[in-house]
């Protein structure tokens, strides 16, 4: 195996720079010294090591006043390199360099001073080199016998765009980043009050992501705070590289298909849910911040309810349950009647349907099922795809596989329409996890009418109901405020009040939480 | 896993693509009185011809008609399809015409059918056939491109925008009427001129609609599973009046001697029935809306001619719906269900009443007519 000399010259450089420092007259003092150098260069060597001598790590020696060296390490691509220079090194040449920092949190301290005899060395080699992930900057102060490790991260984050994944006409439009100071700095400006707190913790054995979790003291019951803290607490995880890894562990139920928290990328909303006594969960690295507890008639409620008139949000908000209700039954209704209950259908249009599945070769079950695994392809597609291909393939499927299939008779136009109708109709619910659960029940719908007819679907609307009665979402019931009832809460389910008529205070179903604390 | 499997095959036992269905329209019926041969005919929806407006020369017709013969109807089913290549499906009918011939033997049988056959609707209207029943079921319809569609809109339309028809013509209330003991009167369908046209492509390119079309003209009255009778046009007007429809509708009438064209509206109708002197005594109020706009020789200048026009035209439909009445009463057509009312409103009378087989002789009927102009003629003079 070669060295880490030959792997790197400017290392060899370095080192032979010290020796050229010290001379080669050598009495007691120069030999203690070299003893000395000598530890520290094998500290050196056994930090760069740990980092498998990486190509963005920079070593760098300094003179101060002509005698002592500051010895300084970072990773370049981490930090940014001008602070380093101008600020620490500047300082440190010119002995200016004085600044006590009182303690934040445990371990965020700007500035972190490791002894470099009296630690064990294996711990301070470890120590460094997560520092030196962390975007900090080690300076090996050989005179005062320090490593001191000093925040000097470059944030590296995109600019404050538009929540590409929730669009609003109304209300702000900046969206969170993958920088998590951004995203708290956008909550905090939203929330200018002492009651809004921050806990930090760090999970993922290999990533160190940080993890915040927000509340409202005072405001979100202490029992919710504890149980989200101690879930977080819990989580054995190696990586955490987006909210959705932390989700698993903390919904109360892994196997149901309903969302029991959501995630948004606008900040107005995170502090709207803050503000209802809700926690937030934000992830270093991911603009999407997690929300609990989420009833199932919250997922209907979009923030630009609160933006717009009384009137028109509850309109919105019945079009919304409508289309949940079009996505989930319409394909399976129309399987169930046209292969089981003719008589439903009015006569004119069994038969228009009638004439348009003339030729047909496929049982309407497999032709809708054919259509929708077609349809839910091309949206596959049209995510994956750049942009400007996406459009292409949502054209090509739309033309070529709608018109053309049923030019050639394979399905019938009526199957594409209701295909169509289901596919617009999932898009209008605020939430996308939630249009991902009306996806796959749709499709276990779609079986049970074709197996069962009606009585099939109205076998599937009982399993449904009482799953979504049994779900829990942080000990919240997942169907309140209408199973259980909380009449007072009704005000701001499926219609909205004007505001004046709204609760004050947080909903119904939380402030029991706090009675279950007493 | 067995569960799950056994479900997925639930599908296969009852599902029926809409492929298979022969989808029927009208259906027919005719007994010929000498042989007893039963003759029922199925129109049914050719899917094929597609759904667009009414076919153009060289398209396929829109609905094929099927004729089947036998002693019964049992016998009929029992070989249905021998001929027909679907299954037959009968939910989506739109009516049943039956046969004048048929009609006068007994409706019985035909009615016992189709109440006990799950799949058929009694929600739909029965005609009798004034022309024999394959002119009716091979012919194409002028506007709509279902026969079955025309005859039911026309139909709805004619009840709805005249007196022509009672509202009371769907299988149903046949039965309820039969079953009751009282009498039904049903449209009677005919063609209106000519022979029937039985190529769709003759009727698209035809300009005289009522050549080969289907009309619908009088009444059938039928009481005891029988037709007994026929009520001209006119007098299913002053049944229709005395039944409580509201519809609008114009004729004319003899009033002092002179034709009235006048438009009537009945705005309220009330009857009751007492018991006195041993004889239920039926009193109906009927208050009209009258307009003689159209009427150029009945133009009231002052309030009171206008008093008495109303009057004299009162006094005239009075006289005509007494001696509608007085028709129907000695023919003892119960054509008003004055047995169900009996029932209903003189409960402890009623058996006495009704253990008479003849009982509509012994009802006296009262009758009180209040006319109301609403518009009269603008113009005084002529031109």
């Amino acid at each position: 195996m070669r060295s880490s000399e030959e792997r790197h010259p400017w290392m060899k450089f370095a080192v032979r720079g010290n020796n050229q420092i010290i001379g080669p007259g050598e009495d007691a003092f120069m030999l203690k010294e070299r003893q000395k150098q000598k530890e520290w260069d094998d500290f050196f060597t056994r930090v760069q090591d740990a980092l498998g001598c990486s190509q963005d790590l920079v070593f760098r020696e300094v003179m101060v006043s002509g005698v002592v060296p500051i010895q300084c390490m970072y990773l370049e691509s981490l930090v940014e390199t001008r602070m380093v220079d101008l600020y620490i090194l500047r300082s440190y040449m010119e002995n200016q360099f004085t600044e006590v920092e009182h303690k934040r949190t445990d371990g965020d301290a700007f500035i972190i001073d490791l002894p470099f005899y009296t630690s064990p060395r294996e711990q301070l080699v470890q120590k460094t080199v997560q520092g030196l992930l962390e975007g900090r900057c080690m300076l090996a102060d050989s005179n005062a016998n320090l490593i001191r490790l000093m925040v000097v991260a470059a944030p590296k984050f995109r600019p404050i765009e538009e929540a590409k994944s929730e669009p609003t006409i109304r209300g702000p439009h900046e969206g969170l980043t993958e920088n998590i100071e951004v995203n708290i700095g956008l909550i905090r400006k939203r929330i200018r009050t002492q009651q809004f707190r921050m806990e930090k913790l760090t999970l993922g054995d290999k990533t160190k992501t940080r993890i915040v979790l927000m509340y409202m003291d005072g405001i979100t019951p202490e029992m919710l705070v504890q149980e989200a803290r101690s879930k977080l607490q819990s989580i054995k995880i190696d990586s955490v590289l987006e909210t959705a890894y932390l989700e698993e562990y903390l919904q109360d139920n892994t196997w149901s298909p309903f969302p029991t928290m959501r995630f948004t990328e606008r900040p107005d909303v995170v502090a709207a849910e803050l503000l209802q006594g809700k926690v937030a969960i934000a992830v270093d690295g991911t603009p999407d911040i997690l929300i609990a507890p989420m009833t199932f008639f919250e997922f209907f409620n979009s923030p630009e309810d609160y933006y717009q008139r009384a009137d028109i949000a509850s309109l919105l908000r019945l079009l919304r349950l409508l289309s949940f209700v079009i996505a989930v039954f319409v394909p399976s209704i129309f399987v169930a009647i046209t292969s089981f209950h003719q008589e439903l259908i009015p006569a004119e249009l069994l038969i228009a349907l009638s004439t348009q599945r003339e030729g047909v070769p496929f049982p309407t079950l497999l032709e809708v099922l054919i259509m929708e695994v077609l349809f839910e392809i091309i949206r596959e597609a049209g995510i994956r795809m750049p942009r400007a291909i996406g459009q292409a393939v949502s054209i090509l499927g739309a033309i070529v596989l709608g018109q053309a299939a049923v030019d050639a008779g394979l399905v019938s136009a009526a199957v594409v329409i209701v295909v169509a109708i289901t596919g617009i109709a999932n898009f209008v619910v605020p939430v996308y996890s939630f249009g991902i659960a009306q996806r796959l029940i749709r499709f276990t719908f779609v079986m049970l009418a074709g197996f069962m007819g009606l009585f099939g679907i109205l076998c599937g609307v009982l399993f449904l109901v009482a799953h979504l009665t049994s779900l829990r979402s942080f000990s919240i019931p997942y169907f309140a405020p209408v199973t259980p009832a909380f009449f007072s809460d009704w005000k701001d389910t499926i219609f909205r009040f004007p505001r004046p008529q709204l609760n004050k205070t947080i909903p119904s179903y939380f402030r029991n939480l706090f009675r279950m604390k007493k | 896993m067995c569960v799950v499997l056994c479900l997925t095959l639930t599908g296969c036992w009852d599902r029926v693509e809409i492929n298979d269905l022969a989808i029927v329209d009208l259906i027919g019926v005719d007994r010929d009185p000498e042989s007893g041969e039963l003759t029922v005919y199925y129109q049914v929806f050719n899917p094929l011809a597609g759904s667009t407006s009414s076919g153009s020369p060289g398209q396929q017709s829109p609905v094929f008609t099927y004729e089947f013969k036998g002693k019964t109807i049992s016998d009929i089913r029992g070989y249905i399809n021998t001929l027909m290549s679907r299954r037959l499906f009968l939910n989506h009918y739109r009516g049943v015409i039956v046969s004048r011939r048929m009609a006068e033997q007994s409706l019985h049988e035909l009615l016992i059918d189709i109440e006990t056959n799950p799949a058929t609707r009694t929600s739909v209207p029965i005609f009798v056939a004034d022309d024999p029943v394959s002119d009716i079921m091979n012919t194409f319809a002028v506007l709509e491109r279902i026969p079955g569609e025309a005859l039911e809109l026309q139909v709805r339309s004619a009840t709805h925008l005249s007196l022509l028809f009672t509202r009371e013509f769907r299988i149903k209330d046949l039965s309820e009427r039969m079953l009751e003991g009282t009498a039904i009167a049903v449209p009677m369908v005919h063609l209106a001129q000519g022979n029937p046209i039985t190529k769709s492509s003759d009727r698209s390119s035809m300009i005289q609609a009522n050549y080969g079309n289907d009309q619908l003209k009088d009444g059938a009255v039928i009481k005891n599973f029988r037709m007994v009778g026929k009520l001209s046009n006119r007098k299913m007007v002053w049944l229709d009046l005395l039944s409580g429809s509201k519809s609008l509708h114009s004729m004319t009438m003899k009033v002092d001697g002179e034709d009235v064209q006048f438009t009537m509206r009945q705005v309220r109708n009330k009857i009751q029935v007492d018991y006195r002197n041993g004889k239920p005594v039926v009193t109906i109020r009927l208050d009209l809306q009258v307009s003689t706009g159209l009427s150029l020789n009945l133009n009231p200048t002052t309030y009171e001619e206008m008093l008495e026009r109303e009057e004299s035209l009162r006094r005239a439909l009075t006289g005509k719906l007494y001696a509608f009445w007085h028709e129907i009463q000695d023919k003892e057509w119960d054509l008003l269900s004055f047995k169900t009312l009996i029932k209903t409103q003189l409960p402890k009378a009623a058996p006495t009443i009704l253990a008479d087989e003849h009982y509509l002789k012994n009802v006296e009927l009262v009758l009180h007519v209040d006319t109301n102009y609403v518009r009269t003629g603008n113009l005084q003079k002529k031109y």
